[in-house]
């Protein structure tokens, strides 16, 4: 079973959890030395991808390798196995890339921490994770990939363990995207189940024969098809977790807690997108399916609306983007829904470039200016040259700046996409789009430039207790460097759509000048709007949220999303709990309790008749007998 | 007879013979008796791992499929006669492997008891004789001997080594098996009677009709050992008050006498009723798994929510065998194993906190991270084990588990099953819940001083973590060497 390919396509995930593995034990020893050796190694791993993204043959997807993991019935192996098409390959492209941009940013962004290994540890083996919920060729591998990815981003966003905020969030996004998982193994279980019954156990959790069993013409699988809605949405409710999507989207905004490099893996490269490429992967289940495609389609473009409307009322520099990031993962999303899967791929691709270089220039911002409040930035363009420049350019590919940036290339194909199927989806994804424009230009017109604020807030718990007087100045070149080379990609990208049709098959949507013209509009529109608040002032701030403070105060609070679950879902859940407990405290254990008592207590009134007086027993004996004689004359005559 | 072999009396005479060592040293050589009871716990695990090894010759298994067989008439009853026989297939030879190596572990963690230490090895010693003698024996009332035997040495080191409140502990302990046992008791009686004879390796078949109140009167016996809802509220006081190395071998060891029961004796004496009533001990079991992971949840005494937790994954257990498959048996043995490396891990590491500071409330630490980072890194290893996280070794028998289950009662019940796999999900809660009170945050001034793990913790626990991460990448290794006996096992419960 093992092609030419396994050895190349094993190296990848390997040299990354190999350099884990070193870390982990001998971080403390060489800390540095090792972690030039673990992006040495990553480096080669991207040239690998490289290697492969450009040789691999279309058509279907080629297994390289798989092996028996751990069986029950003799019949039945569960297999783990790796394989390669190409979605997996620009997917694994994207991922290498971005990560290795991390790893070095991080030479410079962690230069003092204390554990500076272990921190590369962790990211070594969220980047092997990835890649092997890549690679992975059936649905078993692909959730053993998918919990590693959630543990690593446990560990990582958790990273400052010491601060009970960082420790709370991360539990939350571990919890958050464990809910979700139980739909995977459900989903998992639920085909094994079927599986048996029509006696195709072995390849029931394989992409390919699943695929096969599926498709429209093949009519051998009646069971499996009544159970694929019910499959696709285990799933889905499993992409959500991991992607950040609605109702479960509540976790991403609090992983901001984790240092900045992470922010700008797990939001560009590795943790949200594996709930695109789930989608992306089983797109021969969601697509045939008109009901799963709307569902997934509301769930995007619901996704995407209500998490812009929060960033433009949100003051942390980062959490701006990380409502972005929901914003745009809906996008992506919404697009699957609607269909095309290379419009979302696209997306994807595009988006980890300009998303990966706004979280490492919001890093390298916090790292001069020692705070994420927006408040409290000022100048930013005029201390630090280069990051200033390349994330102008991020906030342009993320607004969609027509023709030159990325980003506009790719949301145009997902807004023709829209286009041609559904009309109301275009228009709010359009809207959308006009408000990420706003609430990317506010950030920058806030805090680029001397804007006058009324009132600057206290240093909050967010901030580092770095003394402040000093002038905030560009940070190193191991910084700047994955800055510069991500900014020219999030032009660049844009330019190479083509390649992805070649590499995914299908084709980039274009939905034709009103498609051209109203996303032009609208992110044109959205700067402006921005420019006429916060820079000319031409209409005042401040005075529209004292016009709309119900609307604002809803914003604010994240249009109560945490409040809801708590007295909800946390409220249930406490609950069930506190009942178990008392039931189990004064039902169970006191029915024992009384049950022993009770014996003690006729232990005691038995030991009244041993009283040792040879009267009392005579007594007993006599009516004893007397009983014993008349039964037995009843029973003689009856 | 041919086959004999005198193997597994010896097996079992080596902690006897420590046992009797110890009693000829005086009680003031405190080093040389720990030295003692190590040493005959190590060489009953290297007598237990050349008997497994040896599994593989051909020609071992008699025609039953034992290994290792021995028998020798006790004494009569009527005209047939209750014998001393032992012997081993897959699942006894895991399990008493299993034992042994738990054993080991409990007596190095052992070495810091300064009370009575002699009596305290002996009674350790003895305890390992009735487990070994339950896992390798085939005839009921030999079976039914051994279990008791264990009963006595757990409530003397409960109510001896135990914590503050431990005479309720093991008063409770001794009561609910006790009481249990005598259910059992009656139920083996009822079959002799029934089948006239009690051998495990030819099983008499008696008519479906008797079988009925003889199964539930010997479900009963197990159930308490397991513990099943409702009879499982002995199980948090007997952990909380009993001292580390007793907490191992209870969580390790006792628990899985129990389901170890419904494979060896409840299931194959009587199929037909094992049959029918298989559906009700699957509602049963997972009514366990989440009432033991709800339980656990509100727990705020870190070896409460420990034994809590075992209530819930020894549903699985419950729900796996329930299946009444070959694939179940193997799913539910598997569980076993790992359930008695990742608890005994667990208690031991609660166990190591508590010598330190004498508190085991949940509220109480925090920021042990920075304090003992190394005892952060192994405990973070379990509690990931125990919640099922893939590449550990809880996740392949958890989902293996829930996989068999799904197999035989999702058509039927298609939510309950659902539910289970909730179950998966509330452990996540209150594990996670658990690591991040007591290893996140400042560290407490009081606690800046606690010392990381010293070389006789660390030498305790070093197995255990090489087999969780060892079984958990291949499972394989267990699910080999009981399949034989699963397949066999099925068949006969299946040949009512």
């Amino acid at each position: 079973m093992n092609s030419p390919l396994a050895v190349p396509l094993l190296l990848i995930p390997l040299l990354p959890l190999v350099n884990f593995i070193i870390l982990i034990f001998w971080g403390k020893a060489a800390p540095r030395s090792l972690a030039i050796l673990s992006t040495a190694c990553l480096a080669a791993a991207t040239g690998i991808a490289g290697y492969l993204f450009l040789t691999i043959p279309d058509g279907p997807p080629t297994t390289a390798m798989s092996a028996d993991w751990f069986f029950v019935d003799k019949q039945f192996f569960f297999q783990f196995g790796i394989m390669i098409d190409g979605l997996a390959a620009t997917m694994a492209l994207i991922v290498t890339f971005v990560s290795l941009m991390v790893h070095i940013y991080s030479f410079g962004y962690m230069e003092k921490h204390e554990h500076f290994g272990r921190f590369f540890a962790f990211l070594a083996l969220f980047t092997s994770s990835m890649l092997l919920l890549v690679f992975s060729s059936n649905l078993l591998t692909m959730f053993v990939a998918w919990e590693g990815v959630g543990l690593c981003s446990y560990f990582l966003i958790g990273f400052y363990f010491e601060k009970p905020s960082a420790a709370a969030a991360g539990k939350k996004a571990f919890i958050t995207t464990k809910l979700g998982d139980l739909g995977f193994i459900t989903a998992i279980l639920i085909l094994l189940t079927i599986g048996a019954q029509t006696q195709t156990f072995a390849q029931i959790l394989d992409f390919e024969s699943l695929k096969t069993m599926l498709a429209p013409r093949n009519a051998a699988y009646p069971l499996l098809k009544d159970w694929s809605f019910i499959v696709g949405l285990l799933l889905f409710f499993a992409a959500i977790g991991k992607s950040a999507q609605f109702p479960l989207h509540v976790w991403l905004p609090d992983a901001m807690e984790g240092p900045s490099p992470v922010s700008a893996l797990i939001h560009a490269a590795t943790m949200v997108v594996a709930g695109v490429y789930l989608v992306a992967r089983m797109f021969f289940l969601f697509g045939q399916d008109p009901n799963l495609a709307l569902i997934i389609t509301l769930v995007g473009v619901f996704t995407a609306f209500m998490a812009a409307t929060i960033a433009l009322k949100s003051y942390d520099l980062k959490r701006v983007l990380a409502y972005s990031t929901i914003s745009q993962i809906g996008y992506m999303m919404a697009a699957l829904g609607l269909g095309s899967a290379v419009a979302s791929m696209f997306h994807v691709g595009t988006h980890a470039f300009f998303k990966a270089l706004l979280f490492l220039a919001a890093g390298s911002i916090f790292h001069a200016y020692h705070s994420l409040e927006i408040r409290r930035i000022r100048r930013v363009a005029k201390f630090m040259r280069t990051t200033s420049i390349t994330f102008a350019v991020g906030a342009l590919a993320l607004a969609g700046f027509p023709y030159i940036t990325a980003g506009f290339f790719s949301k145009e194909a997902v807004l023709s996409a829209a286009y041609e199927k559904f009309p109301w989806a275009f228009w709010v994804l359009a809207l959308t789009a006009g408000l990420t424009a706003f609430y990317m230009f506010r950030l920058i017109f806030l805090t680029f430039f001397n804007y006058p604020v009324q009132s600057v807030p206290k240093r909050s718990s967010g901030d580092d207790n770095a003394d402040e007087n000093h002038e905030p100045h560009e940070s190193s070149s191991a910084m700047t460097m994955p800055l510069v080379i991500l900014a020219i990609l999030s032009v660049a990208a844009g330019y190479f759509g083509w390649l992805l049709p070649v590499r995914i098959g299908g084709e980039i949507p274009h939905g034709g000048t009103n498609v051209l013209l109203t996303s032009i509009a609208f992110a044109i529109g959205g700067i402006l709007l921005a420019w006429a608040i916060y820079s000319a002032r031409i209409v005042k701030a401040e005075a529209m949220v004292e016009n709309m403070p119900t609307i604002a105060r809803f914003l604010e609070n994240k249009w109560y999303w945490d409040e809801i679950y708590d007295a909800t879902v946390g409220r249930l859940f406490r609950a069930v709990t506190w009942l178990v407990a008392q039931f189990d405290w004064y039902i169970v254990d006191d029915l024992y309790h009384l049950f022993g008592r009770l014996s003690v207590r006729a232990g005691m009134s038995f030991r009244q008749m041993h009283s040792g007086s040879v009267q009392i027993y005579l007594l007993t004996i006599a009516i004893a007998l007397l009983i014993l004689i008349f039964m037995y004359n009843i029973t003689r005559f009856s | 007879m041919e086959g004999t072999t005198l193997h597994l009396p010896l097996l079992m005479m080596v902690p006897i013979i420590g046992m009797l060592i110890l009693m000829l040293v005086p009680a003031d050589k405190v080093r040389l008796i720990r030295q003692i009871a190590v040493a005959a716990s190590v060489v009953a695990l290297a007598y237990a791992i050349y008997l497994a090894i040896g599994m593989n010759n051909p020609g071992v298994l008699n025609a039953e499929q034992f290994a290792y067989s021995f028998s020798h008439p006790l004494f009569a009853v009527g005209n047939s006669s209750i014998l001393f026989s032992v012997g081993v297939d897959g699942l006894g030879m895991v399990m008493v492997l299993l034992t042994c190596l738990l054993f080991v572990v409990a007596l190095i963690v052992s070495l810091n008891i300064e009370n009575r230490v002699r009596e305290y090895y002996a009674v350790f010693l003895m305890l390992e004789v009735g487990c070994i003698g339950v896992f390798s024996a085939t005839d009921i009332f030999l079976f039914y001997i051994f279990w008791e035997l264990i009963l006595i040495p757990m409530f003397i080191i409960i109510a001896v080594w135990g914590g503050r409140n431990r005479q309720y502990a093991s008063l409770k302990f001794i009561l609910f098996t006790l009481g249990g046992s005598l259910f059992m008791l009656l139920g083996f009686i009822g079959y002799y009677v029934a089948g006239g004879s009690g051998d495990l390796t030819h099983i008499r078949q008696i008519a479906s009709g008797s079988q009925d109140l003889l199964f539930w009167l010997v479900f009963i016996g197990l159930a308490v050992k397991i513990p099943l809802f409702p009879f499982h509220t002995w199980l948090p006081d007997a952990h909380t008050e009993a001292p580390t190395a007793g907490s191992i071998v209870l969580a390790g060891i006792l628990l899985k006498l129990g389901t170890y029961g419904f494979l060896r004796v409840l299931f194959p004496l009587f199929p037909s009723a094992a049959n029918y009533y298989a559906p009700y001990i699957a509602v049963l079991g997972v009514v366990s798994i989440l009432y033991g992971a709800f339980l656990a949840m509100s727990q705020k005494d870190i070896k409460r929510m420990i034994a809590s937790s075992s209530i819930s994954h020894m549903g699985f257990v419950v729900l796996a065998l329930s299946t009444l498959t070959a694939g179940g048996f193997a799913a539910g043995t598997l569980q076993m194993v790992n359930h008695g490396i990742i608890t005994g891990g667990l208690f031991l590491l609660i166990g190591i906190i508590y010598d330190r500071t004498h508190l085991r409330g949940i509220n109480d630490f925090g920021g042990l991270y920075r304090v003992m980072p190394f005892y952060y890194g192994i405990f973070l290893l379990f509690a990931l084990a125990s919640i099922g996280m893939p590449g550990l070794n809880g996740f392949v028998s958890e989902f293996l588990c829930l996989f068999s289950g799904f197999q035989t009662y999702f058509a039927p019940m298609p939510l309950l099953m659902t539910a289970a796999v909730f179950g998966v999900f509330i452990g996540v809660i209150y594990m996670l819940g658990l690591v991040a009170k007591v290893f996140s945050g400042p560290a407490p001034e009081k606690w800046r001083m606690l010392s990381d793990l010293d070389v006789r913790e660390s030498v305790s626990i070093l197995p255990l973590c090489f087999l969780v991460v060892f079984l958990g990448i291949a499972p394989g290794v267990i699910l080999k060497s009981i399949g034989l006996a699963m397949d066999l096992i099925a068949k006969r419960v299946a040949s009512m």
